[in-house]
């Protein structure tokens, strides 16, 4: 787009790899110290380690109900997103189809909802989900990450909708097709593009979640990967081969499929901001 | 949209493989009771392993699921959870008076124990520290003792002995600093370890008589002797080490252990984690000095805390076992041996291969001073505490926020607020 | 009858909507509500509650919560200006460096997205490490490398701790600004820099008088964006200073405010549910005009497009 020099062009090259690097440092840092020892950590850190060894990752792995706690990650965003996905898009070609009296309204009420921070209402939540008695459960998550993703996949899947051309639902509805089934067959194979930037942009929020967990969850096989980190920093707090060992468990798993979907992520979190 | 459907279902299958995993580690047997059991102290992870084994010996098919919540988070973890109205069925809780544990009987998810458990092998005065309105609301598990410990081959290698005065320490602190040894690593980021500091220098000076003399009233905070603390406590950290504002209790325990300081001001709990991170480190424990020869010095020695039962527990039969067994010698035995500290029970037989450990209780025997502010005063029964305003002042004196008069001052202003003998 | 009847056939496409609109009110649109109505109460979570008015707001404005309160704001304050500067702007320049056709933009937009997937606790607690002021490698390496006097305690210094907190935000987030300006300069119709250039124009003249005056909507949105989330902070602070926010109470947000002051523990000078609604409705009565800007934006940016 810029037309500049090729000193300009340098300049800016270094730059980039001085940010690049800063960027790559702490994690390049994180991963080599995940296979050394405490003491090596202490005394030596810019060594690399006498001996690779997985010890680390192995203990950490053990000591600490990983696997669960992976589960529950996965088993909370997909659950969370799938409601999210169907809930929204039902609700989004309604609001986008159909002329009704409220309309309007109901579309600026649930849009209200993107500028209302879901914790900021967590007292009511609590009592609700106490009310309910799911507390340290699953579901709770399911609920509060479901309803804090209303509100921006409706606003999305609204215009999306907009620009998709009625014509195409004329003759299925000449076939006698119901609404929900033109909605299901028709509607949303076309709406793919949408429904992925709204999976990622949840996927990030719900998987990436530390608050909802923290105030909801007790039992450690119930917990999700950031809480299991905190209380693993709480528990094991000196031995950092263990920390560097579980932080790299954590982060590692979510870099490798951001760079193979890196595309759709970077679509799915910037879209909101520039729509 | 494709990749993201076959990264879907992979996920599924990952899912289903630690299910799968995860379903043959929780197996369990019929007729097991898992007990859930929440603390602040990660060093009794063993201690329930043992106890478990007793039980089970025992015929009792019990498991106890202990899990240990940090510290600094435990309060508000535990409160939250019982609230929601789940929570584990066995917790640590803090001794009385303190608001934290008043809080959570006035709100009715504590079970007083009085008629379930056998409280005869403890002290009266060990079980004040967990009665309120008449009950007893926990099963008391150990007394604490704080101090100085230190590195014994850093003393060693100076000649260094333990000193007798506050200004044999600071001649101690001078040789060491000269050559180039840090003398103290305080732990400046756990405000709540500054607030213990300031209570175990207390006790020796300006001593337990004048602390006795605060709590009938006879003088009050802003005492020049207090003011002197202050200062004596500010004009030590010279010899602390570099950025000590930013080193938490995990940071000094690691430091005091690798040998990059040779004192610390600490609690006898802190063994445990030392050995473990160097298992050749030795340490000796002091009393903090008085001013003077003329004077002695005094141990501030405090119910650490209880075990509480949730009113609210579904595994209440189990967890009350569980309760009964932590009432005996035969705890006792297995506690002191386990994490070095002083059991809570009078009549447990000694570890004999623990010499800090008896050391400990030689001076718990003698020298405890009568009167302590801190934990387990009177001062802490209203709002705000002598803790949560020492948190605070000890922390913005150390970075020259205030100075120690000011420290003195919000202490008399914040105590005398509610308390009726300092508000003459 | 038959009326009523095809009222019904004619509307009945409206249960689509219901799910969305049912978990929507039940979660978000009643707690805002009872959230506000519960600041009126005493409550310490069980048990009857007891009317007070505006008592709770007069404790925490002008009574004994007050210190910590306007401590607490000022600090939300300081982190959305800082987090501002820190992130907007240099968001901008790595932007334009990027959308320079320089030598693989892909492989570093990619990279500097990476920061921005991962948690805000997980980032905090590496960080927290990499900080430490005796083992931590910051320090190790500006202690090799010479720069000795620089090796602050970062965390534990009450001037540094909340700056080195927001530049900790500032490279998890930096990402996002960078990619978000990139979409936006992207988007800029060419022929506007070609007409520039044959106006005369050089490429800096481009910057100033067409690029940044295109962006500035985008700006405008990712301010927004800023203050809300710089005045509902918490994640970040609880990893790296915990909920009692120290040292001294030097990085304490409203969001650890209310954690303590709602749900118990270490560190507060009172509890409470009703209370802490309170300070959960001053932070909404702060934020949410702003939010109101920010969803008309929205909608007008989406109505012109």
């Amino acid at each position: 787009m810029l037309k500049l020099n090729s000193l300009q062009k340098s300049i800016i090259l270094i730059l980039l790899v001085v940010w690049a690097l800063v960027n790559i440092f702490p994690l390049g840092v994180m991963f080599i110290s995940g296979f050394k020892t405490t003491r090596e950590i202490f005394m030596d850190p810019f060594g690399l380690p006498k001996k690779w060894t997985f010890n680390s990752y192995v203990k950490a792995w053990h000591v600490a109900n990983f696997a669960a706690y992976f589960k529950n990650s996965i088993i909370v965003s997909l659950v969370s997103i799938v409601l999210i996905l169907f809930v929204s898009s039902m609700g989004a070609y309604v609001l986008a189809r159909f002329d009704f009296p409220g309309r309007r309204l109901i579309y600026l009420y649930i849009i209200a909802g993107l500028v209302l921070p879901v914790r900021l209402a967590i007292i009511p939540i609590f009592l609700l989900i106490r009310s309910f008695r799911l507390n340290d459960t699953l579901f709770a998550l399911f609920l509060v990450y479901t309803a804090g993703g209303i509100s921006f996949s409706t606003f999305l899947l609204v215009n999306f909708f907009e620009n998709i051309p009625v014509d195409l639902e004329d003759a299925a509805r000449i076939d006698g097709a119901g609404v929900f089934r033109i909605y299901w067959q028709i509607n949303l194979p076309l709406l793919r593009p949408a429904l992925a930037t709204v999976t990622i942009f949840n996927f990030i929020r719900v998987w990436n979640d530390f608050f909802f967990p923290l105030i909801f969850i007790d039992t450690d096989a119930k917990k999700t990967i950031p809480l299991g980190i905190q209380n693993f920093f709480g528990e094991f707090d000196i031995q950092w081969d263990l920390l560097f060992g579980a932080l790299n468990i954590a982060i590692i798993p979510i870099i490798i499929f951001f760079l193979i979907l890196s595309r759709q992520f970077i679509a799915g979190l910037t879209e909101g901001a520039i729509k | 949209m494709k990749k993201l459907v076959i990264i879907v279902l992979s996920l599924l299958i990952l899912v289903g493989s630690f299910t799968f995993a995860g379903g043959k580690q929780e197996k369990a047997t019929t007729g097991q009771v898992t007990v859930k059991f929440w603390g602040w102290r990660a060093q009794d992870e063993a201690v329930w392993k043992k106890v478990q084994a007793a039980l089970q010996a025992q015929g009792k098919n019990i498991v106890i699921d202990y899990s240990t919540i940090k510290p600094t988070e435990y309060d508000s973890k535990l409160s939250l959870s019982l609230q929601g109205g789940t929570g584990p069925d066995l917790f640590l809780t803090r001794r009385l008076p303190g608001k934290r544990t008043q809080g959570l009987i006035d709100a009715g998810y504590i079970q007083a124990l009085d008629g379930i458990v056998d409280f005869s092998h403890f002290t009266p005065t060990t079980l004040g520290f967990i009665q309120s309105g008449g009950k007893t609301w926990g099963v008391p598990f150990a007394n604490q003792i704080v101090g100085i410990f230190y590195n014994k081959d850093i003393f060693d290698k100076y000649g260094l002995t333990e000193p007798a005065t506050w200004g044999e320490l600071l001649d101690i602190c001078k040789k060491l600093k000269s050559n180039g040894v840090t003398p103290f690593m305080v732990p400046g980021k756990s405000a709540w370890a500054l607030a213990m500091q300031h209570a175990m220098v207390g006790v020796s000076f300006p001593g337990e008589e004048w602390i006795g003399k605060v709590i009938r009233g006879e003088t009050n905070f802003m005492d020049p002797k207090f003011i002197e603390l202050n200062r004596m406590l500010n004009d030590l950290k010279v010899y602390y080490q570099k950025d000590f504002m930013a080193n938490d209790t995990t940071d000094m325990s690691a430091g005091f252990a690798m040998g990059q300081a040779a004192m610390v001001f600490y609690g006898i709990w802190g063994g445990t984690r030392w050995k473990e991170l160097n298992p050749d480190f030795h340490y000796g424990y002091f009393p903090v000095p008085p001013k003077t020869a003329k004077e002695k010095p005094h141990v501030y020695v405090y119910m650490d805390g209880s075990y509480g039962l949730n009113k609210a527990s579904k595994n209440k039969e189990a967890a009350i076992e569980i309760l009964k067994f932590t009432a005996t010698p035969e705890y006792g035995k297995i506690f002191s041996e386990t994490t070095g500290e002083m059991t809570a029970l009078k009549d447990a037989e000694l570890p004999k291969d623990n010499p800090i450990l008896l050391e400990g209780y030689k001076y718990a025997n003698t020298i405890a001073s009568k009167y302590i502010y801190w934990v387990g005063s009177p001062f802490q029964k209203g709002n705000p505490t002598v803790y949560e305003i020492l948190r605070e002042g000890m922390q913005a004196m150390y970075l020259d926020k205030i100075t120690p008069e000011e420290l003195a001052k919000r202490v008399q202003d914040g105590i005398s607020s509610w308390y009726k003998p300092l508000q003459k | 009858m038959v009326a009523a009847k095809s009222i019904y056939k004619r509307y009945s496409f409206l249960w689509m909507l219901v799910p969305a609109l049912a978990i929507y009110t039940m979660l978000i649109a009643y707690p805002f509500v009872s959230s506000l109505a519960l600041s009126f109460f005493k409550w310490p979570g069980i048990g009857p509650k007891e009317y007070v008015g505006l008592a709770n707001y007069k404790n925490v404005l002008t009574g004994y919560m007050s210190r910590e309160f306007y401590r607490a704001l000022g600090h939300n304050v300081i982190f959305f200006i800082l987090s501002w500067l820190t992130g907007i702007i240099p968001g901008l320049i790595f932007a334009l460096f990027l959308s320079a056709g320089i030598w693989g933009t892909n492989f570093f937009k990619t990279l500097f997205f990476i920061p921005n997937t991962l948690s805000i606790v997980i980032v905090g607690f590496l960080w927290s490490l990499l900080l430490n002021p005796q083992w931590g490698f910051i320090n190790q390496a500006l202690k090799i490398v010479g720069l000795g006097v620089l090796a602050k305690p970062w965390l534990g210094d009450t001037t540094l701790a909340l700056p080195t907190i927001i530049l900790v935000n500032a490279w998890r987030s930096m990402g996002f600004f960078i990619l978000t300006f990139l979409a936006g300069i992207v988007g800029i119709d060419r022929e506007m820099f070609e007409a520039a250039r044959i106006d005369g124009a050089n490429e800096w003249q481009i910057i100033t008088k067409i690029i940044v005056p295109q962006l500035i909507p985008i700006i405008g949105t990712l301010t927004i964006l800023k203050v809300i989330w710089s005045f509902n902070v918490f994640d970040i602070v609880f990893a790296m200073e915990g909920t009692q926010a120290g040292p001294a109470g030097s990085t304490d947000v409203l969001g650890t405010l209310f954690y303590r002051i709602a749900f118990g523990g270490l560190g507060s000078s009172d509890v409470g549910m009703g209370l802490g609604a309170t300070v959960v409705t001053l932070i909404f009565l702060i934020v949410f005009p702003i939010s109101i800007i920010y969803v008309y934006l929205v909608e007008k940016r989406t109505k012109a497009g």
